[in-house]
């Protein structure tokens, strides 16, 4: 077992005992990460903020129903933010305003931190960019949009079948590509 | 997966969020019960990862924490220099990414919640052990009181019982007082066989005998008990106990084990 997914989990462990510091220990480690993820599907830093918010506010109160099964800490506060940001787009109604863009220069990183992250930044784009195109606008339309499956049909103008066998060949050549790069850099994952 | 797996090619849709919200609460419930598809959705992970990390990584504003720790109810300082962030990207990378080794510990977590629920049932019992001798405490200390404010009420009169022929050894004695109750200490009363009880009575001239309460003895024959008796009763012109059914009776029909004159 990872030492980060360890002391990630032993912190879920202590919110769900009631403890309020282990709260703001994860919130510290992950929240950069998440908040960059939720401003490039809202685009609007305040927003942005109040979704960050929420997602911790629901770890505190919902801690008990992470599922160590289904993946890390990180894997499911990943995935509690990008439904939240989601949910507000969708309620926003503001789909259209979110372009394929990056964000304002002033909403990102300064040099030093965009630099740090700069080589597994540039692993990640990669790889994204090795997919076929048409794999890679489904993936992003769904991930970073929201869109559903008979959505990206409709838009696309594509058989249901046929979007559901792009995304997964799209996913499964991602999770190819990344999951030896990522592992062989951290050393051994096996407990 | 064909027909007998109808939900087993939906985890790549379900982790990137192509499912309407009906179609993903139908596959987690699936996943709750389907290992396989739970291992499909683990091994997406770095597939995630990389969507989630091809955002550009921004800070929010110091407030969002203050306010989140307001909410939680936590100290609101950060215990992490934001610079530490940078240098655990690849780590906290693979944290999302993680696949492996992550089912046997969840065997683990799940045999030490068992162990936790386990333990918070022992100290409730405890608790409520505590709480159950609390009560017995307080309700004996009540009794002593108010068999003391019988003792010493002014109006208090004495009646000495004997034992009859079923327990020649029996004695007691009743202290009474219109306002405050009765007390019966006995001493020597046989054992009960199952399914009986000593009853104590109060008798009045000319009125039928009223029952005072029931009276259980320890295993030593010894009982010490205190009476509540209705303020409106005649003066007593003797007391007995006699053996009776479990629940007690209205009006006496078994043996008479003591008897005692008022004076």
């Amino acid at each position: 077992m990872d030492a980060e997914v360890r002391a990630d989990i032993a912190l879920i462990e202590r919110i769900v005992a009631r403890e309020a510091d282990a709260v703001g220990e994860l919130y510290d480690r992950h929240n950069r990460l998440l908040f960059g993820l939720i401003l490039r599907i809202l685009r609007d830093r305040s927003e942005s903020e109040e979704v960050l918010q929420e997602v911790f506010v629901l770890v505190w109160t919902r801690a008990e129903t992470y599922n160590v099964a289904l993946g890390s800490p990180a894997a499911w506060l990943v995935r509690i933010a990008r439904n939240r940001a989601i949910d507000r787009l969708r309620a926003n109604a503001v789909r259209l305003r979110a372009v394929e863009s990056a964000p304002a220069a002033a909403n990102v990183d300064n040099p030093e931190a965009q630099a740090a992250a700069s080589e597994q930044q540039r692993v990640v784009a990669r790889a994204l960019e090795s997919l076929p195109s048409d794999q890679r606008t489904l993936i992003e339309e769904a991930y970073f949009l929201g869109m559903t499956q008979s959505e990206l049909a409709d838009k696309f103008k594509l058989p249901l079948g046929t979007v559901k066998t792009r995304i997964r060949a799209g996913m499964q050549a991602l999770r190819q590509q990344l999951s030896g790069y990522i592992f062989a850099r951290v050393g051994a994952v096996e407990d | 997966m064909g027909m007998d797996h109808p939900l087993g090619d939906q985890a790549e849709l379900y982790v990137v969020g192509a499912l309407t919200p009906a179609e993903r609460a139908e596959f987690e419930a699936h996943l709750a019960g389907c290992a396989a598809c739970a291992a499909e959705v683990r091994a997406l992970a770095p597939a995630i990862a990389a969507l989630a990390y091809s955002a550009p990584s921004a800070g929010p504003s110091p407030a969002v924490r203050d306010r989140l720790m307001a909410r939680v109810g936590g100290p609101r300082v950060s215990s992490r220099r934001p610079a530490a962030w940078q240098g655990s990207w690849l780590a906290a990378a693979a944290s999302i990414a993680i696949a492996a080794a992550l089912a046997g510990y969840a065997a683990q977590l799940r045999g030490r919640v068992t162990s936790l629920e386990a333990q918070l049932r022992e100290a409730r019992l405890r608790a409520d052990a505590g709480e159950r001798q609390m009560a017995d405490a307080r309700r004996a200390g009540n009794v002593a009181q108010s068999m003391i404010a019988v003792l010493t009420a002014p109006d208090v009169a004495r009646v000495d019982l004997a034992g009859q022929a079923a327990a020649p050894a029996a004695s007691a004695r009743a202290y009474w007082s219109r306002s405050r109750g009765l007390v019966v200490n006995a001493t020597n009363l046989p054992p009960l066989p199952a399914g009986r009880t000593y009853q104590m009575w109060v008798i009045a001239a000319q009125q039928p005998p009223i029952s005072a309460g029931l009276l259980k003895p320890d295993p030593n024959g010894r009982a010490s008990v205190m009476f509540e008796t209705p303020v409106d009763i005649a003066q007593p012109t003797a007391m007995a106990v006699t053996i009776e059914p479990e629940a007690g009776v209205p009006s006496p029909t078994g043996a008479m084990y003591l008897v005692g004159q008022a004076h």
